[in-house]
């Protein structure tokens, strides 16, 4: 990995850092759109929670592969699964894992309201701002622990 | 195919993705646990390791496609049940034979003797088999955890369960 140019990992840090934002932000804004927009439509509140699923499962991938890329570019400086790093990195990679079975169960709920004509309002919005909560909670969590294993804290 | 469905729609998108991505997420925290990440990025560069991820993407996108016109047709079908099991199965096993396919048309297209083409090819009958029987097994894991989570889902949130009454006055 010695090989690897500076531009080349900068863009991999880059583009890992930005679309873990993007999935963040976009998951407390829909949350935040779910829990307080109580006039709004319930079919315009699933089409804005509609279009941050398209997005999150195509920047899922980039997040994962650019991920993996960046823990390739540390080579030496990848430590074993005993150290405090290595524990940490545990702790990330399962906490990904959670995210993507609670993103799986959210986009079932999304995809159910939006195809069913049996629509339960309040219950729908109330489901909708949690789920979104969670999952800008969980994102939140495992960038911080991204941000500590990126810069040795651990 | 029905001439109107769409190619692809939000739970193809997501259960693709889904695949994807934990499938590999699981695969690194697999070798960070027995000690052995550092040793296998050790033979991979960057492009090679973005390039392996998207085709196993597309082979997935592809084969989750499959399983779900599978479990469509079985739905339809008066002879057979619809099974969720079943078509995880059916994608698994066909991503599984997707990824090796692609693997040995690589290795061919990089080795590019005859002799070393004519052994994949003949590998491959074999390759294919064993590929797609590791990929079933994937599938009825998946088809497995899948059930679980919409097991969940449904918990939830039932969007079929009857609207509340309103008494008549």
């Amino acid at each position: 990995m010695a090989d690897v140019s500076y531009q080349l990992w900068f863009l991999v840090r880059y583009v890992h850092v930005a679309a873990a934002a993007v999935l963040a932000g976009g998951a407390m804004l829909t949350a935040a759109i779910c829990g307080t927009a109580a006039g709004l439509d319930i079919g315009v509140l699933t089409s804005v929670a509609s279009a941050y699923e398209w997005t999150f499962w195509s920047l899922v991938g980039i997040v994962a592969a650019t991920g993996i890329s960046n823990l390739g570019l540390k080579g030496e400086g990848l430590l074993g699964p005993d150290t405090s790093w290595g524990i940490a990195l545990s702790v990330k990679l399962g906490a990904a894992l959670f995210l993507l079975a609670l993103s799986f169960v959210r986009s079932d709920i999304v995809a159910r309201a939006r195809s069913t004509s049996v629509i339960h309002d309040a219950r729908v919005r109330r489901v909708l701002t949690a789920v979104y909560a969670s999952t800008g909670f969980t994102l939140l969590g495992v960038l911080w622990l991204g941000l500590g294993l990126a810069h040795g804290r651990y | 195919m029905d001439a109107t469905e769409a190619w692809i729609d939000l739970r193809l998108w997501s259960e693709s993705a889904f695949r994807t991505v934990s499938f590999t997420i699981a695969v690194v925290f697999g070798f960070h646990l027995l000690g052995t990440l550092r040793e296998s990025f050790a033979s991979l560069n960057t492009m090679i390791g973005f390039a392996a991820f998207a085709v196993v993407w597309i082979t997935t996108l592809v084969a989750t496609r499959a399983g779900h016109r599978h479990y469509r047709q079985r739905q339809t079908s008066s002879r057979y049940s619809a099974s969720r099991l079943e078509s995880t199965t059916v994608a698994g096993s066909l991503n599984g034979a997707c990824v090796y396919a692609v693997l040995a048309l690589a290795a061919a297209l990089a080795l590019h003797t005859p002799q070393a083409v004519a052994a994949i090819a003949v590998f491959s009958v074999l390759g294919v088999t064993v590929a797609a029987a590791i990929g079933g097994f994937v599938g009825i894991a998946y088809g497995a955890s899948e059930a679980c989570l919409l097991r969940v889902s449904r918990a939830i949130i039932d969007t079929d369960e009857p609207q509340p009454r309103v008494a008549a006055t």
